[in-house]
């Protein structure tokens, strides 16, 4: 995010009072986000396109009865975000997880040189789809999305405890699989986790 | 995530790599679902400020409607011609009428609005040429009406403010020779029109969009409209709109938005009023 909390503030108050020109600028701040939780759920890029637009559609109708307090305004709309690729997944019959990952369109035939470059795309969609369903949310929420913990865990109707160990076990099993792991061990994973100090 | 931690600032480099390659929205579908969702915005914010009013607008549009369809029933349709003529009882009918077709777009409906304050200004020479002091009187009270409402809904718009400017500069010119050439109730009822159409000038000017002033600073929100001001509140009345009768007087009823809050709070404070609304015979 390029704005901070204060300003975001402002900018889902005045949007509330129907300043289009807010809700562009929330617009601007979360649709690569949304866009790439949502694109790691789903199979086709036109059904990511659809799903944000649809996304954001919700948040405009919704908006008004959004209250600042208490939920942060990335968690309220993730959770739209969330609950939007749910309903297209039960719709279409879908599985709405990171096995789509590696059918992105990259696994087509590309130039030479970006050869090592899929390489390791495709090692770390390999990776993903190891993880378990919540680990990898907790993933494509913290670092896909950019949320906070305390964002991600409103997203995912769990305690913020809870999604930063996730976190944490997702990490180590990425870094596993990635052959990333460090000499000692599993002992210095826990330096994985945030900081108290993370803002995010 | 977390810096001191190569392993995982490694790992946050791989995953931002592989979110840019493959979960990258496309910008010009981005682009285009901006816009549209701006679009969006717009019409539900537009939507939610009319709603209050709509059910009233389309009550007032089909009373109108039965009512010149039973005037026309009735009489001739030459008479009716005459009967709307500034000053003619149906006058009041036809403004009123006029306004409740107005559009509900707002770039329409500014320019529909200045199309209204220039036909009352031309009505108002007739009526002067024809020496017609009712006519003077009723085109110059539906005159001030239109202006105030088209003051009223322009909002803080810099090419609608400077159209209306322009208008209404072009209007002083005429009123101010109009006045010079009627007898002497007409010109005070002119003088007064003219008052009015400076301080709509003097309006204008000051809501023009000024980027450094707060609360104006980006093209698509206009300026809060001015809360009435106590001292003038009994200067112009805010009039609810009676359904047309054939029989109704020029000042009768008014066209239905200037029962509108917003018009009526411009009302109260910007524009004056003339001392008796009664025509003068």
């Amino acid at each position: 995010m390029n704005i901070d909390d204060e300003a975001l503030e402002r900018l889902v108050r005045e949007a509330q009072a129907g300043n289009s020109w807010a809700f562009g600028r929330i617009f601007d701040e979360f649709h690569v986000p949304v866009y790439r939780f949502i694109a790691s759920r789903v199979h086709r890029p036109s059904d990511a396109e659809d799903l944000t637009q649809l996304v954001f559609v919700k948040a405009l109708e919704a908006l008004p009865r959004y209250e600042q307090r208490g939920i942060p305004f990335g968690g309220w709309l993730f959770r739209l975000a969330r609950n939007t690729v749910i309903d297209h997944a039960r719709t279409r019959h879908e599985h709405a997880d990171l096995d789509a990952a590696l059918e992105q369109p990259s696994g087509a035939a590309g130039p030479e040189h970006l050869a090592s470059v899929r390489e390791e795309m495709n090692a770390v969609a390999q990776a993903l789809a190891g993880l378990t369903g919540e680990q990898r949310e907790a993933i494509e929420l913290r670092f896909f999305a950019g949320l906070s913990a305390r964002e991600a865990a409103e997203v995912m109707g769990k305690q913020e405890g809870t999604v930063r160990g996730l976190q944490f076990r997702a990490i180590a099993a990425l870094r596993r699989e990635l052959g990333m792991e460090l000499d000692a061990g599993e002992d210095r994973s826990a330096t994985l986790l945030p900081s108290a100090g993370d803002p995010r | 995530m977390n810096d001191e931690d190569p392993g995982t600032e490694e790992l946050a480099r791989r995953l931002e790599a592989y979110a840019s390659a493959r979960l990258a929205p496309n910008r010009l579908a981005m682009g285009q679902m901006r816009s549209n969702l701006i679009d969006e915005a717009r019409i539900r914010t537009l939507e939610a400020t009319l709603s209050r009013g709509t059910r009233r607008h389309r009550v007032r549009r089909r009373i109108a409607a039965v009512a010149l369809a039973a005037v026309l029933t009735a009489g001739g349709a030459a008479t009716v011609a005459a009967a709307t003529t500034a000053g003619g009882p149906l006058y009041q009918a036809r403004i009123w009428l006029e306004t409740a077709a107005l559009s509900m777009d707002a770039d329409t409906r500014a320019l529909e609005r200045l199309h209204q304050i220039d036909a009352r200004v031309l009505e108002l020479e007739r009526a002067a040429t024809a020496g017609d002091q009712n006519g003077i009187t009723a085109a110059i009270d539906a005159y001030r009406d239109a202006v105030a409402a088209a003051v009223a809904e322009i909002g803080n718009y810099g090419d609608r403010l400077k159209s209306l400017k322009a208008a209404l500069g072009l209007h002083l010119v005429v009123l101010q020779t109009l006045s010079e050439r009627v007898p002497k109730p007409a010109m005070d009822a002119i003088k007064h029109a003219i008052e009015a159409s400076h301080r709509a000038v003097e309006r204008i000017d000051a809501s023009s969009p000024d980027p450094v002033k707060p609360g104006v600073g980006h093209p698509d929100k206009p300026a809060a409209t001015p809360k009435a001001s106590k001292s003038t509140e009994s200067s112009v009345e805010p009039r609810e709109i009676a359904p047309p009768s054939q029989d109704s007087s020029p000042d009768a009823s008014r066209p239905p938005e200037a029962s509108d809050q917003v018009l009526e709070d411009t009302l109260k404070e910007e524009l004056s009023p003339l001392p008796s609304r009664s025509p003068a015979h």
